[in-house]
């Protein structure tokens, strides 16, 4: 169960975030969530309106992280802003512009590769970073009302509803665990890691690395393509090891000492737990347990999802630089 | 629960599959050199031989946290184009050039206490905020002349001459 701090604190965090910032926070809580959430990238073709579908796409979510200026928060420039945006997000999804005063059809090509055949969306939700005043709600569902009488409604169903939600909902939609409040506090670390590719990160095709899966092919030449798979798996789990590394080390010695403890504390643990053990696997095993235990104890979840990549990273990065070996020419 | 497509227990069984024998060797985990008191002396003997002024002027002298900030970033040389952002703007600062500057420095106790060394062992000498040369400071000359002669630590001193040209001022570290 999320303690009352840990609700407390997300919603504060998430209401302090503008822009991109807070569409990601959005995208990412409710993918936690809701097994069934899509983002919507909006680069290259656009959005189309929508920045989230999910329960078979009859769900839309559209958010808002307006720049909180102190001149704005006094006013109703920060309420008109949200209401001018929520609106021109609700015209593309209902297909509509304004023409002068007056509203017309403009067909949503965007949308239509989005949407699947013949499905409609029946809610739709903005979210919104500030939600002090209620008075944004009346204008919008007036908008609402009125753009779905004007729409051919291709896209949205005729009995479509709408809700608007802030931060405290958003806190409130599930549990604010570890990682969610480290992810919203060090948001550019995840997405280092998470964005971290092989093809950037090791450059020399690993070196040993790669002489040690040369070798297992030769042992094993039926399972070369399998074997092959392994190896690129691990390489892009690597890569999210080595960016976290760079990240820490950067930004936070403390956090880096602790990733480097992981993984010598995993290799001598491993070595004497496995020490009677023949088994390669019981080995390779011991040490993906091992580095998996010592992360938590150094980190706690605080990576979440993510924790199974960098740990499985980390195991890739002891094959890489020599600790684990199984050529019989380096004994 | 690991996956089953968890790349690493997949190693595992191939590995047993081949018949192969695996070791651990945790000798060779290889602690990163940015906890190496060697390579803090050395770093430290760069940014004074570099970014310290001209001996033959006066004595080479630094304040503490601009050497501690120029060696951090002599090994990070990806925080080179932002710093010097925000130097650039140190009179104008708005929190887009703000958040540029390098604050993990402050994490960085292997320097402290590599500086606390030299102190003791009189390479170094405290005066106020600044660092200056000790009565052993010619030690400190060889261990950065033995570097250049063996073109050690190129990268750290290529970034550092870079930063050479950046004038220190106190009001820069303000707040940090």
């Amino acid at each position: 169960m999320a303690s009352r701090s840990n609700l407390s604190d997300y919603e504060k965090l998430i209401g302090k975030l503008e822009g991109n910032a807070f569409e990601e926070e959005v995208c990412a809580r409710l993918q936690t969530i809701f097994v069934g959430f899509q983002r919507i990238p909006a680069k290259p073709q656009g959005d189309g309106g929508l920045d989230g579908l999910s329960h078979g796409q009859e769900r839309a979510y559209c958010c808002y992280g307006p720049e909180q200026e102190a001149r704005k928060l006094d006013n109703k420039g920060l309420k008109d802003d949200i209401v001018n945006k929520f609106s021109g997000d609700m015209r593309k999804l209902f297909e509509l512009e304004f023409e002068n005063i007056k509203i017309k059809h403009r067909p949503n090509e965007e949308l239509e590769t989005i949407m699947g055949a013949d499905r409609k969306i029946t809610h739709i939700r903005l979210i919104v970073s500030w939600f002090d005043s209620h008075r944004v709600i009346g204008p919008l569902n007036t908008n609402f009302d009125k753009y779905k009488v004007a729409s051919q409604l291709k896209f949205v169903n005729a009995d479509a509803t709408l809700t608007v939600w802030g931060p405290k909902d958003l806190a409130a939609l599930g549990a604010v665990d570890e990682h969610t409040l480290f992810r919203i506090q060090n948001p550019a670390l995840i997405a280092c890691v998470q964005a971290a590719s092989a093809a950037e990160l090791v450059k020399n095709g690993g070196g040993d690395f790669d002489a040690k899966f040369d070798d297992l092919k030769q042992r094993r030449p039926e399972s070369a393509s399998k074997i092959d798979g392994i190896a690129q798996k691990l390489r892009e789990a690597w890569a999210a090891a080595i960016a976290l590394d760079n990240d820490l080390s950067k930004n936070s010695l403390g956090l880096h000492q602790v990733l480097e403890s992981v993984r010598s504390d995993a290799a001598l643990s491993a070595q004497v737990k496995s020490m009677s053990a023949t088994d390669p696997y019981v080995l390779i095993d011991r040490m993906r347990e091992e580095v998996a235990d010592q992360f938590e104890q150094g980190f706690g979840n605080r990576f979440g999802p993510l924790t199974l990549r960098i740990t499985q990273g980390i195991v890739a990065g002891l094959v890489g630089e020599c600790p684990i070996d199984w050529r019989d020419d380096h004994a | 629960m690991p996956s089953e497509s968890d790349p690493v227990r997949d190693l595992a069984a191939v590995l047993r599959e081949a018949g192969a024998s695996a070791r651990v060797r945790p000798e060779r985990v290889v602690r990163s050199t940015l906890y190496d008191l060697d390579y803090h002396v050395a770093l430290i003997s760069c940014v004074f031989f570099i970014t310290a002024g001209d001996e033959a002027v006066s004595r080479h002298r630094v304040v503490a946290h601009w050497l501690k900030i120029l060696q951090f970033i002599a090994v990070r040389p990806s925080l080179l184009a932002d710093f010097q952002i925000w130097a650039g703007t140190r009179r104008h600062q708005d929190l887009d050039t703000w958040q540029r500057m390098p604050r993990g420095y402050l994490g960085d106790e292997t320097h402290d206490r590599t500086v606390e060394l030299l102190v003791a062992g009189g390479l170094l000498a405290r005066e106020g905020d600044e660092l200056v040369a000790g009565s052993r400071f010619a030690d400190l000359r060889r261990i950065y002349e033995d570097l250049v002669i063996r073109n050690l630590l190129h990268s750290e001193r290529v970034t550092l001459l870079e930063l050479s040209r950046t004038g220190v001022n106190k009001t820069l570290l303000k707040g940090t």
